[in-house]
């Protein structure tokens, strides 16, 4: 076996710059105060390409016929981490020498599983049993991080849900009636146009011809969201309620979270076209930006890069996404099908969330950005995803 | 019809993109200045280095104004939350008035300063207390920086002055000069006068700092600067003859004293009654304190000796003396009704103080005769007194360097006339002006310069209390040259006579002053008496006077000032001689 042609240039050469811009920036972020991270995330980087290289060895059939145990492997960590952790936040799992974020590992196995039970309710796939089902599947974990609790994650889960039912070809009505009730919680926060929007999921539905028994579900899916949201809003965190009501005004509470993305601001603002030049960046040493070797790492790439930066980024993700949208046509299983785009597609919306966080475009949730943002577990998980996108394109010829 | 999914998702992703691609732009290329200025300010704080004002010596090297070093509190307006809560709670905490943050606020935003200077004074417990909750006050920053300080009080803040905060509009004509909205100007006295010398030049330094506004280290800017402290000033007064003057006040409730060198015209001595401690405006005052201080009935901020407005009493009756020598209304043979202890003018009765019989014009000084000076005034004319007065410095400015100065009122017929209408005034005010009464006002100052000018034969010297100012390496810049003003218009053998008839006020046996007789080995004293009438009560006791030492000098001008302290024979006359025998000792070395 040729291991050279198993590997897509398209595919590990912008992987590799991307990791290894991520590395210099990393290291422009933390080299005065704590270069320690930088070891760390070197060490997770080689740990990373190791398991890269094994993934290549493992055809995708293994993860299809594994993906449920995966899946129920991740809960029970999660659940396990829930049971162990009396910590107030409790997102990781500490082996001494490592963090590991269960989370992370979840998101992986959720885009394993949800593939291979839709594909197996082929013939009942807009049936209300398999958006059902598929709600649970996700909402099990979704819940699980969400009361971690970790906003930004369980907000990706949901994503991965529309992502995946879109990509797989349910019908739109069924989709707008599955994200109905995300609008509810919402909605239920203004009871009027909660009112109003009742009705107006009436109307849409009357229209499209749902039957009066599908019709009575949904209107009571939505009121039950709708009804158990304030409670849900009671029970979170107050650092997640203020990191939404950071967004609605910013200006506002200026060393809260508003600080953060003021700082983030002034730094990619601050970059101009051209940056200000490796390592003379002057908002970082994790003070102005509390989590910038985290969360909010762009604005170390926008301040010191520039806009020449961001559109590096923008350019090896474009080259990996045109690499996978040319080659997925021709991968014969579904499932693989699935899978490598999911990943791909999933892959570009945690960087266009991050940056769009980062620079105050949307409300700041903990999404970070792959291959920049320090921690181990989102590091190896993004080499997962690109390792299987690769080992999918490799075999698109195989069927099974 | 997924195929089609995955090539229309692109779109989405693409617009999604595109959306984001335009807010970077914006911030990146189209507020790339503006967030530039942030990221500056962010990084790099400019601190300015107060420079340390200068000292102010005494004529015997004792220091009465220096700098001391206060924990002063700071608030960065970039960093703080403008609200009324917040004021309020920093007004809790540091215990300051919350109008006068919000005004400090205002001042500085009109002014563009970014920091204010909440507390001068902070004691230890608040600087433990900030520092130990230092992340709820990143707005804060504690300097331990030097502060005027006043180690003898009251003692000197008549001819010192003080210095205070910086008012928004003094900010506004001095921001040109370096001062910042935490700076301290002088507000009266020296500190005023030569707040130019005394302040030196503010340097600026640049820091960079970290989130919470601690130092990492300094930066060298273009448009850093070195502070220069500022110039010491180096005064006339002589400590040990101040305080020595505090002591014979003790039993007084007010009034002042002022004594001149009579070569130099410097102030030996500048004493006002009562006083108050400028050291309040630096540490802050209560507003009870400050109220009471205002409002007291003694006005403790009222500098009497240059401020303070008086009529003279019969110590004018020198300037209708000199005037009717010489226009030549009068000489030595010159001769009035005689008293009998009152007169009849304009059909009113004006008394004398005692019965002196028939007295020449002499005798009529000597014995401070009103008849007789009434009947003299009114023989020389109200103009012609006015501009005996005028030429010998009243109704006008001593040009003293302590500024806060009145001119006072001498009165001339357009002034009666305005007052009084045309004709409606007569003889009755002629005569009381002759005696120093009526609608004259003068200044302690004033009378003190006029001594000077007799002392010097007719020439005419600035009082001064700053000698020289010298930098903090010890060059000179600036030092008192004795400029003869001009000379006055009486001729020298008029102010001879004068002279003659002053010392006998003190040493013949019918003088009004013999308390100021001093032992004839240590010179003599010549002098005279005043007994101001007023409307607040007894009458103002005055004693202005000359001391001649042996070898037949003119050394002191001393003026005295007893408010309502009754006949200026009496407590004024001893105090001089108190004054002059403390003089003769401290010169001999004690």
């Amino acid at each position: 076996m040729d291991f050279k042609k198993k590997l897509d240039p398209f595919i590990v050469l912008p992987l590799l710059a991307l990791s290894i811009f991520g590395l210099l920036v990393l290291f422009s972020v933390v080299h005065n105060d704590s270069i320690s991270i930088f070891y760390k995330q070197l060490i997770w980087f080689f740990i990373s390409l190791i398991l890269f290289v094994g993934i290549q060895f493992i055809p995708i059939k293994i993860f299809y016929i594994s993906a449920y145990l995966l899946y129920f492997f991740s809960i029970s960590l999660l659940v396990f981490l829930k049971v162990v952790n009396k910590a107030p936040v409790e997102r990781w799992f500490d082996f001494g020498i490592a963090y590991i974020q269960p989370s992370e590992f979840a998101k992986v196995s959720l885009i394993l599983t949800l593939p291979r039970f839709l594909l197996s309710r082929k013939e009942k796939k807009d049936s209300f049993l398999t958006l059902f089902i598929s709600y649970i599947i996700v909402l099990i974990p979704f819940f699980l991080i969400f009361f971690q609790p970790d906003l930004g994650t369980s907000i990706l889960f949901i994503i991965i849900l529309f992502l995946i039912l879109y990509l797989y070809g349910i019908k739109f009505i069924n989709l707008f009636i599955l994200f109905t009730p995300i609008l509810s919680i919402i909605f239920s926060f203004f009871p009027i146009f909660w009112i109003f929007y009742l009705f107006f999921i009436a109307f849409v539905l009357y229209f499209s011809k749902v039957d009066f028994i599908k019709l009575l579900k949904v209107f009571f899916a939505n009121i039950i969201f709708g009804g158990l949201a304030p409670v849900v809003w009671n029970s979170l965190r107050d650092y997640q309620k203020n990191r939404i009501i950071s967004y609605l005004s910013p200006q506002k509470d200026i060393h809260g979270y508003g600080w953060n993305l003021l700082q983030s601001k002034i730094g990619i603002g601050s970059g101009g076209i051209f940056g200000k030049g490796f390592l003379n960046g002057t908002q970082k040493g994790l003070n102005f930006v509390p989590q910038q070797h985290t969360d909010f790492i762009f604005s170390a790439v926008g301040e010191e890069f520039g806009f020449l930066g961001y559109l590096f980024i923008l350019m090896m993700l474009s080259i990996i996404l045109l690499r996978v949208l040319y080659n997925v046509n021709r991968i014969k299983s579904k499932y693989t099908k699935l899978v490598v785009y999911s990943f791909t597609i999933f892959i570009i919306v945690e960087y266009f969330l991050n940056i769009s966080m980062s620079c105050g475009l949307i409300p700041i949730v903990g999404v970070p950005l792959p291959l920049f943002s320090y921690g181990g577990s989102s590091y190896l998980t993004t080499f997962i995803m690109f390792a299987i996108i690769n080992r999918g394109i490799d075999e698109r010829d195989r069927y099974w | 019809m997924s195929q089609d999914r995955y090539t229309n998702f692109i779109f989405l992703i693409v617009l999604l993109f595109f959306i984001q691609v335009i807010f970077i732009i914006d911030l990146q290329f189209f507020e790339n200045r503006y967030y530039k200025t942030l990221s500056e300010g962010n990084s790099y704080r400019k601190v300015i280095v107060p420079a340390v004002r200068g000292n102010i010596i005494s004529s015997d090297s004792v220091v009465i104004a220096t700098s001391k070093k206060y924990f002063s509190l700071f608030c960065n307006l970039d960093k703080f939350d403008i609200t009324a809560d917040n004021i309020l709670n920093i007004s809790k905490i540091i215990e300051v008035d919350p109008d006068s943050i919000n005004q400090m606020i205002g001042d500085a935003k009109r002014n563009n300063e970014k920091e204010i200077c909440l507390k001068n004074n902070l004691n230890i417990d608040d600087v433990t207390f900030i520092e130990e909750n230092r992340n709820h006050f990143p707005e804060f920053d504690i300097r331990y920086q030097p502060k005027r300080y006043y180690p003898y009080e009251y003692l000197y803040s008549h001819i010192v002055g003080y210095v205070g905060k910086i008012t928004g509009n003094e900010l506004y004509e001095l921001k040109m000069k370096g001062y910042s909205i935490s700076d301290f100007v002088g507000k009266t006295g020296v500190e005023k006068s030569y707040e130019s010398f005394l302040k030196g030049r503010n340097g600026i330094k640049y820091y960079e700092v970290d989130v919470t506004g601690d130092i990492v280290r300094e930066v060298e800017q273009k448009n850093s600067l070195k502070k220069i402290n500022g110039d010491d000033i180096f005064l006339s007064i002589n400590h040990k003859l101040q305080s020595y003057i505090d002591t014979i006040f003790k039993d007084f409730q007010s009034g002042t004293a002022i004594v001149l060198d009579c070569q130099s015209g410097g102030i030996l001595s500048l004493y006002s009654k009562p006083s108050f401690d400028p050291n309040i405006f630096i540490t802050g005052i209560r507003n009870d304190v400050w109220e009471y201080l205002r409002t007291n009935i003694f006005s403790p901020f009222l500098n009497r000796a240059t401020n303070g407005l008086y009529p003279p009493g019969s110590v004018f009756k020198i300037v209708t003396f000199l005037t009717a020598l010489q226009d030549e209304k009068a000489d030595s043979n010159t001769f009035f009704q005689p008293c009998y202890g009152s007169i009849m003018i304009s059909n009113r009765i004006f008394k004398c103080w005692k019965v002196h019989n028939e007295l020449n014009l002499f005798d009529a000084l000597i014995n401070s005769c009103d008849i007789y000076f009434y009947q003299l005034g009114m023989k020389v004319g109200v103009d012609a007194i006015y501009r005996g007065a005028t030429e010998l410095g009243f109704g006008d400015l001593t040009g003293v360097d302590i500024f806060e100065e009145s001119r006072g009122i001498i009165p001339d017929s357009k002034f009666l006339n305005k007052k009084y209408g045309k004709n409606m005034w007569g003889m009755g005010q002629i005569a009381n002006l002759s005696i120093g009464q009526g609608d004259i006002l003068v200044t302690p100052i004033q009378v003190a310069s006029m001594f000077l000018i007799i002392a010097n034969d007719g020439k005419v010297i600035r009082p001064h209390v700053v000698d020289s100012v010298k930098t903090k390496n010890g060059e000179k810049i600036f030092e008192y040259t004795k400029k003869i003003q001009r000379e006055v218009k009486f001729e020298k053998k008029y102010l001879k006579l004068l002279k003659n008839s002053l010392y006998n006020v003190v040493n013949s046996d019918n003088g009004t002053a013999l308390l100021a007789r001093i032992d004839k080995n240590l010179g003599y004293i010549s002098g005279k008496t005043g007994t101001a009438e007023n409307s607040s009560g007894e009458p103002h006791a005055w004693f202005g006077s000359i001391y001649t030492d042996n070898d037949g000098n003119n050394r002191l001008v001393i003026v005295v000032v007893i408010e309502n302290g009754g006949h200026g024979g009496d407590d004024p006359a001893k105090i001089t001689k108190m004054i002059v025998e403390k003089y003769l000792r401290i010169k001999n070395g004690f």
